[in-house]
């Protein structure tokens, strides 16, 4: 089965300066992979890319079996509307209340209100939110509940693949857990595409299916948690903590 | 992506069936033409003959799909149905999601309620905000008595800073305002008096006209465009950013540090740029009309003190000071409470500005009515 996402010898830059060099890594369907590495590593800027947002230096990145690059503006866009994103923060827009926010990419598609009003509720339900909270702003929820309100608005179209950008940042370990839990929920039964930058390392454990590893610039390692365990390499052992020594 | 589609298909020997077929899902169902066309064509089907198997196994699935199913069959989905389990496993989701709606419910009597709930409301917070303007008044007040109490406290820096973003960089656009509308009075009184000699006349319009009304008004309606509605979006911005609370985390007043500096400098500088304004005003009102008149400019000029009082030179900039006090309140107060979402300080920003230059008019109609027999 052809890989979702693709990068093939990719060179990014941030500003004009160099950041990552050589990335080559696949999801395939069905697959929830990490994308961890240091501070400052250029996790993010690769997401930016893979959105097309931003074009590599050199290389090629694949979207759906397409390269992203040689596409129109049009395609681009047509190519987004099959993933979810699930930003830093959650990025919420804060002159919609949490049933409008979820909304937005349904009415973008152009589907009569009678079928979106089901579909968020579909959303919100499989965030784990009540619908009671759907008519509330954004100002009046919890940390937690604005990164469930971000996830039923990257779920509610449907997506082929969903892209999470540090979801459990600034969550307490609690509301975190439960979010890797409800995520791991979905995945069992939605049977969901994901790539995840994450600095947790208890949500790279419980999430991912296998994780890439970046930094100085370079893909330093890929594969499942155990295998990379079994590595060597300082940085690896650094990052991951299994030495002892204070990760990222 | 195959197109979704369905038909009735009899097969030899046994009962009929209805078999689907193809990408039932969001994206293949997008069109809201064809997602109704379907809808319709399931619900005959189904209606046509209730006892009728359904094969769904060919089909690609979704959420959305099986939302389309559910709702073509309305209340009662076929007896046998033939699904793949991850098919299975979408219906039995939507049997357990409850409805959700946009607004808050609301029953019969709120909504006949709503038009006088919307008028009180209004007028409670129009009162509510004038409270808080002249809480804020009292504040300021109390805070510039402590300030000439204790001057090693008072926050020069910052009311420099003031005076430089929302002085020296205004006197390029006040005078260019303050100058055309010289020219406009000149050349309109200009007009209506040639041929009667009132020289004089021409220069008491111009100088009364400018130094009393226009050249305060209009530089206070200048800088409340300009600079109230600057102080609310960057006093809504810090207080959406939470650095109002960092200042009071770290003990300090917020209040002395962001709000008491603005409205200072806005009451030091109103004054100044009605000065300004009416300078230029005067200069090229008297001007033009010297062009106009054919006669000398010096001459207009050493009319004018006698012409027209200076009282109403004072009067101008006293009411400057007024102004800017006035927009000062109005725009701390409105950025102090801007709720934490993007559009309310764009509206409190608008609000900000429209409230100020109204507030301007209306004191400036409340001083001309007072002092009607002074400074003539």
């Amino acid at each position: 089965m052809d890989p979702i996402v693709s990068f093939e010898d990719v060179e990014v830059d941030y500003d004009g300066r160099p950041v990552l060099k050589d990335i080559s890594f696949a999801v395939q369907p069905g697959e929830i992979v990490g994308l961890a590495g240091p501070s400052g590593s250029g996790k993010t800027t690769l997401l930016r890319h893979l959105l097309g947002l931003k074009r590599p230096v050199r290389g090629r990145i694949r979207l759906f079996g397409d390269p992203l690059v040689s596409l129109s503006p049009a395609a681009q866009r047509r190519l987004r509307r099959r993933i979810g994103v699930l930003f830093q923060g959650g990025a919420l827009l804060s002159s919609l209340n949490v049933f409008e926010n979820v909304a937005l990419p349904l009415l973008e598609m152009g589907l009569p209100d009678a079928w979106v009003h089901p579909m968020v509720a579909l959303a919100l339900s499989l965030a784990g939110l009540p619908p009671e909270n759907a008519p509330r702003m954004p100002s009046e929820l919890s940390g937690g509940m604005v990164t469930r309100v971000a996830l039923a608005r990257g779920l509610v179209a449907e997506p082929e693949l969903l892209l999470l950008d540090e979801p459990t940042a600034g969550l307490d370990p609690i509301v975190a857990d439960a979010f890797i839990a409800l995520m791991c929920d979905l995945q069992k039964s939605l049977g969901i595409t994901a790539l995840m930058i994450s600095h947790d390392l208890r949500a790279l454990e419980r999430l991912c299916h296998r994780i890439v590893l970046v930094g100085d610039g370079h893909l330093i390692a890929q594969g499942r948690l155990q295998d990379l365990a079994l590595q060597a390499d300082p940085r690896i052992r650094s990052f991951f903590r299994l030495d002892g020594e204070p990760g990222p | 992506m195959r197109p979704p589609s369905l038909q009735r298909v009899d097969s030899p020997g046994g009962s009929p069936r209805i078999v689907l077929s193809g990408s039932w899902t969001i994206r293949g169902l997008q069109n809201p033409r064809r997602l109704l066309d379907l809808e319709k064509e399931i619900h005959l089907l189904h209606a046509r003959d209730p006892k009728c198997p359904w094969d769904l196994s060919g089909a690609t699935l979704d959420h959305f799909g099986a939302l389309l199913l559910r709702r073509g069959w309305l209340a009662s989905p076929p007896i046998h149905l033939q699904l793949t389990p991850p098919q299975a496993s979408l219906f039995a989701r939507w049997a357990r999601i409850p409805p959700c709606s946009p607004q808050k419910t609301k029953d019969g009597l709120e909504t006949w309620l709503r038009p006088a709930r919307w008028i009180s409301q209004a007028l409670f917070d129009s009162l509510a905000l004038i409270g808080l303007i002249a809480l804020l008044f009292l504040t300021f007040l109390r805070q510039l008595g402590a300030s000439l109490a204790k001057p090693h406290r008072i926050p020069f820096l910052e009311i420099s800073q003031n005076l430089y973003q929302m002085g020296l960089k205004a006197l390029g656009i006040i005078a260019i305002v303050g100058s055309l509308i010289g020219i406009v009075i000149s050349y309109l009184a200009a007009l209506q008096l040639q041929g009667f000699a009132l020289r004089g006349f021409l220069v008491f319009i111009i100088g009364i006209s400018i130094v009393r009304e226009l050249g305060p008004t209009l530089a206070a309606v200048l800088v409340a465009g300009r600079s109230g509605s600057a102080i609310t979006a960057e006093l809504g911005v810090m207080r959406i950013r939470g650095e109002i609370d960092a200042y009071r985390a770290m003990g300090i007043d917020p209040l002395y540090r962001l709000v008491f500096p603005r409205i200072v400098a806005l009451l030091i500088l109103l004054p100044l740029l009605v000065g300004w304004s009416d300078f230029f005003g005067i200069v090229t009102g008297l001007g033009a009309a010297a062009l106009t008149l054919h006669t000398s400019f010096l001459s207009l000029v050493r009319q004018m003190p006698r012409l027209v009082p200076s009282f109403n030179l004072w009067f101008g900039i006293i009411k400057g000071g007024f102004f800017g006090l006035l927009i000062g309140l109005v725009a701390c107060r409105l950025g102090w409470d801007v709720p934490p979402d993007a559009a309310s300080l764009g509206r409190e920003t608008t609000r900000s500005v429209v409230l100020s230059i109204t507030l301007v008019i209306a004191l400036d109609a409340l001083a001309a009515v007072l002092f009607r027999r002074t400074g003539f």
